[in-house]
C-alpha cells in the first residue's frame, strides 16, 4: 500500500481516479487547493505524487520544478497536452514518468507500481481475493501456505481479474492489458495463457478459482 | 498629332509662298522632332507597364507585394496606376493577415478545446475502469473512439498552420510502432487482426508523436476494411545504404479488401471517400484519415504512398530520409 498524491483540478477525474487507487489498495491524499501546494503535498508526505500539468492559475510545471527541487520521491505527470515538446520538457523538469489522458487505469496502476519499486523496494499494493494473496511486486502469488513465482503474462491476468472481482472481464479486456506489455498475442495465446496460470495455482492447491464464462470472458 | 502639326505647317508655308527646298527641311526636322518625342516617352512606359506585368503575373512572390518589383514610374499615369495598385494590395493584406489571425486564434481554441475535453474523457474512462463489466466495456469502447475522432481534430488543427510545432528527432521504428498498435490495441483486438513486425529495429527521423498518428490511421484503416482472417505486418527497409539517398522504407501491409485501381490515385485527397467508404455495413468514412497522413508527413519531410490490389492487400509505404539535411 502507498499513498498517493493526487494534484489535480478536476473533481470528476480527482474522485474517480481516488476511488480507482482505493478499490486497489493505495492510500489516496487528494490536493484541490493549490495555493501552496507544494508545501501541502509534502506536508502529506506521500509515496508518490500524481501531477496534472494544467492547473487553473499556476504553472504545473514550476510545481514539478519545485517538488523535485525539495523532495526524491516518484513524480507521473499526468497531462492531456501530448505533444512530444512537453514530454520531452517534462523529463527534464524531474518528471519519473508521463502519461496522457486519457489513459486506461491498468496502465497507470502497472506505472505506478513499476515507479514505487524502483523508488526503494516500496512493495506495490497486495491484492487479496477468496485465500489467495497477489504480490505484484515480487510476481508471487501465495495460499496455503505456500507461495509461486508467476510468469509476467500470469500476473497480468490475475492482478487484472483479481482488481475486478466478481465480475465477468471480457477476453478482449484482458488481450488489451497484455499487449501493453508484451508480444501482441491473440485468443489462442490467451487461451494458452489461462491455462497455464490455473496449473500454476493448482500447485497451491487452489483449483476451480478462475471461472470460465463461455463467449464473455473469465472472473475469480 | 505630329503628322497634323506637320501638314498644317506646310499649308501656312506654301501659302505664303515660302521655298519648297525650306518647306522640305522643315518637314524633316518636325518628323525627328517628333519621333524622338514618341521614343522618349515610349521607352519608361514600355519599361514601367511590363514590371507590373511581370510583377503581378503570381510568379514567385505574391501579387499583393507587386508594388515592391515594379519600376518607379516618371509619367503621372505611371504614378496613378502604381497609386492604385499599392491601394488595392494594402487593402488585400490587411484582408489577409485578419484572415491568417483569425485562423491562427480558431487553431488555438481547437488546441485548447481539445486538452479540455480529454479531461472528462479521462474521467469517464476511469469509471467506467473502476466498474468493470461488459457494459463498462463497451463503454470504453466507445470512448476510445471519441478520442481518436478528438486526436483526428487537433492533428488536423496542426496539420493547416505554417509553424513548426513538431520535434523532429532520432527514434527507433519499433518504438513507434509498438506504441501505435498499443493504442489501437481495442480495435485490433475487435477486429481479431493479428499483428506482425518484421526488422523493424531501424533508427528514424520524426516526431514519435506524429507519426503515431499516422499510424493510427493506417491501423485503423486496416481495421475497418479488414478481410475474415486479418493480418497487419509491419516491416522496415533500408534503401541505398550507405549512398546520400540513404532512406528507411516502413510498409505497413494488410490481407484486406484493398483498394479499387480508380480510387487509389485520389485516396490522400480531403473528403475523399472511395467505394470502401461507402460499404454496406460499414461505419461511413470521414475521408479525412489518410489526408491529415499526407500533410503530417508532407510536413516531416517523411514521404508516403499507397499500394494495393482489389481483394488482396493495402500497403502503405512510409519514407523516412535518414540524411535530414535533404529535407529541412
Amino acid at each position: 500500500m502507498a499513498r498517493i498524491a493526487i494534484i489535480e483540478d478536476d473533481e470528476s477525474i480527482r474522485s474517480a481516479l481516488a476511488g480507482m487507487l482505493e478499490m486497489n489498495g493505495h492510500e489516496p491524499v487528494t490536493i484541490a487547493s493549490f495555493d501552496h501546494v507544494v508545501d501541502t503535498t509534502l506536508e502529506a508526505n506521500p509515496d508518490l505524487v500524481l501531477l496534472d500539468l494544467n492547473l487553473p492559475s499556476l504553472d504545473g510545471t514550476v510545481v514539478c520544478r519545485e517538488l523535485r527541487s525539495r523532495s526524491s520521491m516518484p513524480i507521473i505527470v499526468v497531462t492531456s497536452r501530448t505533444g512530444e515538446i512537453d514530454e520531452v520538457m517534462c523529463m527534464t523538469l524531474g518528471a519519473d514518468d508521463f502519461i496522457a489522458k486519457p489513459y486506461s487505469s491498468h496502465v497507470l496502476l502497472v506505472r505506478i507500481e513499476a515507479l514505487l519499486r524502483r523508488a526503494g523496494g516500496m512493495s506495490a499494493a497486495a491484492l487479496s481475493h477468496k485465500g489467495l494473496t497477489l504480490d505484484v511486486s515480487r510476481s508471487t502469488v501465495t495460499a496455503n501456505g505456500r507461495t509461486v513465482e508467476l510468469t509476467k503474462n500470469e500476473l497480468r491476468i490475475l492482478a487484472l481479474l483479481i482488481r475486478s472481482a466478481g465480475s465477468i472481464v471480457p477476453r478482449e479486456t484482458i488481450m488489451v492489458e497484455l499487449w501493453d506489455s508484451d508480444a501482441f498475442v491473440d485468443d489462442n495465446t490467451l487461451t494458452v495463457n489461462v491455462n497455464r496460470l490455473r496449473q500454476t495455482l493448482g500447485k497451491l492447491g487452489v483449483n476451480d478459482y478462475l471461472v470460465t464464462h463461455r463467449g464473455l470472458g473469465y472472473s475469480v | 498629332m505630329t503628322l497634323l502639326s506637320i501638314l498644317l505647317v506646310n499649308v501656312i508655308m506654301v501659302g505664303a509662298g515660302t521655298d519648297h527646298d525650306v518647306v522640305v527641311l522643315l518637314d524633316i526636322l518636325l518628323a525627328s522632332a517628333g519621333v524622338l518625342r514618341v521614343t522618349v516617352d515610349y521607352l519608361p512606359r514600355r519599361r514601367f507597364w511590363s514590371s507590373v506585368s511581370e510583377a503581378t503575373s503570381g510568379n514567385g512572390t505574391s501579387p499583393l507585394n507587386a508594388v515592391e518589383l515594379m519600376e518607379d514610374p516618371s509619367f503621372v499615369e505611371g504614378e496613378i496606376a502604381w497609386d492604385s495598385i499599392e491601394t488595392v494590395a494594402r487593402a488585400g493584406r490587411i484582408e489577409a493577415d485578419a484572415a491568417h489571425d483569425d485562423a491562427a486564434e480558431y487553431r488555438e481554441y481547437v488546441e485548447a478545446w481539445v486538452h479540455e475535453v480529454k479531461t472528462p474523457i479521462a474521467a469517464a474512462r476511469i469509471i467506467a475502469d473502476c466498474n468493470p463489466g461488459q457494459a463498462s466495456s463497451s463503454i470504453a469502447r466507445e470512448l476510445g473512439r471519441i478520442d481518436g475522432y478528438v486526436d483526428q481534430a487537433l492533428y488536423f488543427a496542426r496539420s493547416s498552420t505554417l509553424d513548426r510545432d513538431y520535434v523532429i528527432r532520432n527514434v527507433r521504428l519499433n518504438d513507434v510502432v509498438t506504441d501505435a498498435v498499443k493504442a489501437h490495441a481495442r480495435s485490433l483486438i475487435d477486429g481479431s487482426v493479428r499483428v506482425e513486425v518484421k526488422g523493424l529495429d531501424v533508427p528514424v527521423y520524426a516526431d514519435a508523436k506524429w507519426i503515431g498518428f499516422v499510424l493510427g490511421q493506417l491501423i485503423e484503416n486496416a481495421v475497418k476494411y479488414r478481410s475474415p482472417a486479418p493480418r497487419l505486418l509491419f516491416s522496415a527497409q533500408v534503401r541505398n545504404r550507405g549512398c546520400a539517398s540513404e532512406c528507411v522504407d516502413l510498409a505497413v501491409e494488410d490481407n484486406g479488401l484493398g483498394v479499387p485501381a480508380e480510387d487509389l490515385p485520389r485516396v490522400f485527397d480531403k473528403g475523399f471517400v472511395g467505394q470502401n467508404g461507402r460499404l454496406e455495413g460499414q461505419k461511413k468514412s470521414t475521408g479525412l484519415g489518410l489526408y491529415l497522413v499526407k500533410r503530417l508527413c508532407d510536413k516531416m519531410g517523411v514521404g508516403v504512398c499507397m499500394e494495393s490490389e482489389q481483394g488482396s492487400y493495402t500497403r502503405v509505404k512510409l519514407t523516412f530520409p535518414t540524411n535530414r539535411t535533404q529535407v529541412i
